[in-house]
């Protein structure tokens, strides 16, 4: 007996259970979710700054809009007064 | 022709460290083998060794930035394997079962189904490192040098630890 031929027969390479590759696969998916690749970092942190400013946009935005309304509040105001005066 | 074939396989090991996914399922596919009955022998337990062949790919998921080459590859996995049977053994405490309950049908080509069984059966009951040693030797085609990268020995005490191994074997089959 080839002791050294026996022993490759033995511990030969088995495959595992079909489905394997899938299952493995599945638990990488959730793994995978937290680790994104370079470029798509940069996309993530591009769109954020994009929000933040579109944020500040909106904030300056509506800061104009309420300035302008209680400018013409008061300029309205004052045109009531004047109109009072002159009718006295 | 094995150029291009390398080639298509360094290019798919690139695929997957740039996180495509079907590239790295085409890894597995190509590597799970090794890494499944290196598990296998060293624990004759298929769930265990599912389990422990399942862990060492979600480990080389997270490795792949590390991985240059496919024989970079194929030590990585086969010395991370190892790791992780002899860390399952110590944390756990395990025995190894007998081969004969788990192993899948003999091969067609086997001289003597009946002897390749028995050897298994004597295989389990080596010590661990013997056992691990003696996988790596016979089922991966590795030298004492190879394995002792592997396992992180020194190559003389690798061989002495194949030769304590083949000596027990010897005894009863030869």
């Amino acid at each position: 007996m080839n002791l050294d031929v026996e022993l490759k027969n033995a511990l030969r390479r088995v495959e595992p259970p079909p489905g394997f590759a899938d299952r493995v696969m599945r638990r990488v998916a959730p793994a995978s979710a937290g680790r994104l690749k370079p470029a798509r970092t940069l996309a993530a942190a591009a769109a954020l700054i994009a929000a933040m400013l579109g944020g500040w946009g909106v904030h300056e935005t509506l800061r104009a809009r309420n300035e302008l309304l209680v400018a013409v509040r008061i300029a309205s105001q004052k045109v009531a007064h004047a109109q009072q005066e002159i009718r006295k | 022709m094995a150029a291009i074939a390398e080639s298509a396989a360094d290019d798919t090991l690139a695929r997957a460290r740039e996180g495509d996914h079907d590239a790295f399922a085409a890894l597995i596919e190509e590597y799970q083998s090794i890494v499944y009955s290196i598990a296998l022998h060293f624990f004759g337990d298929r769930a265990r060794a599912e389990e422990i062949a399942q862990d060492v790919f979600l480990q080389l998921y997270r490795s792949l930035a590390a991985i240059q080459t496919r024989s970079h590859l194929a030590h990585w996995l086969r010395q991370v394997t190892s790791r992780k049977c002899i860390d399952e053994v110590r944390r756990r405490g395990l025995h190894r079962v007998d081969l004969d309950d788990v192993q899948p049908s003999v091969p067609p080509n086997s001289p003597d189904p009946f002897l390749a069984r028995r050897l298994r059966a004597r295989i389990a009951r080596l010590p661990d490192l013997q056992r691990l040693i003696l996988t790596l030797r016979y089922q991966e085609d590795l030298g004492p040098s190879d394995i002792g990268r592997t396992l992180g020995l020194p190559e003389n005490t690798v061989k002495s630890y194949l030769h304590r191994a083949l000596t027990a074997l010897r005894k009863e089959f030869a």
